[in-house]
């Protein structure tokens, strides 16, 4: 397969993923597209390791893995915050602040 | 050759519908099912793409491990649609221009450049092990402790304090 056509899946993957972050309010979805674009990454670099052949990309791969697990147990245990307020809306977010609104 | 080209594009369909279902779906348990159909399609891609290795632990790390975490989360927390969410408003309309305009960008910059084609062997566990233990070893420890200090931290916030 030519590393052209990956790249290009993983960009339309990552535009996908991009899009999502944009457009949608609740915090679990918008954490399922950093998901998305987080693996487009990695074929990103799986395509630029059929490109040149060096293994060093696929190592970069594994590193990714493990901060994409790392982020998602973060990302997650801000959502149980957030559910605990009552609100899982990001728009909803601020009370990190200090003082509660109203 | 064949089969594995038509693999390669069976599995990319499925990956993009399963992107597209998590950002359009109305309710968190349906978009969890189609990130795992893009993970898992994902990880096909890779032992296509002679990465084995990768291809085993995205399904098992993603797939069984990441996916599980949000499909608990989501029945954990009881999370359901909320209403005004994927509305096509200004924000939705804008996100879309602003996407679009990138990707075409991008694809267009793609189009414009030469990579090389390097007919590369199957990189498995062995070869992995001593680059990620070799050259990249002070990456690998930092990532291992950026692991650690995310454990830490989603307990230490999602602690409740006893009311004594």
């Amino acid at each position: 397969m030519s590393p052209q056509i990956t790249i290009g899946l993983a960009l339309v993957l990552f535009f996908i993923g991009a899009f999502g972050v944009l457009f949608r309010k609740s915090a679990i979805f918008t954490l399922m597209c950093l998901e998305i674009m987080l693996n487009s990454a990695n074929l990103a670099l799986i395509g630029a390791f059929t490109a040149w052949g060096s293994p060093i990309a696929q190592a970069a791969v594994a590193l990714v893995m493990a901060v994409a697990a790392a982020e998602v147990a973060l990302g997650l245990a801000l959502v149980v915050i957030m559910a605990r307020h009552g609100d899982v809306t990001l728009d909803a977010f601020t009370s990190l602040s200090g003082h509660e609104e109203e | 050759m064949i089969l594995k080209i038509i693999l390669f594009w069976l599995f990319a369909i499925a990956a993009l519908a399963g992107a597209v279902s998590v950002v359009i779906a109305k309710h968190p348990m349906r978009a969890a099912l189609g990130l795992l159909l893009n993970f898992f399609s994902l990880g096909i891609i890779y032992i296509l793409l002679k990465a084995p290795f990768l291809g085993i632990a995205q399904i098992i790390v993603y797939a069984g491990g990441i996916v599980v975490f949000i499909l608990m989360a989501i029945s954990l927390l009881g999370l359901r649609q909320i209403p005004g969410d994927r509305d096509l408003s200004a924000r939705g309309f804008f996100s879309i221009l602003i996407t679009l305009a990138a990707l075409f960008g991008a694809l267009g910059v793609l189009l414009f450049i030469r990579l090389p084609a390097n007919p590369s062997q199957d990189v498995g566990a062995k070869e992995l092990g001593q680059e990620l233990l070799g050259p990249m070893l002070i990456p690998f420890e930092i990532a291992s402790f950026v692991l650690l200090v995310g454990m830490v931290a989603a307990v230490a916030l999602t602690r409740t304090r006893r009311e004594k």
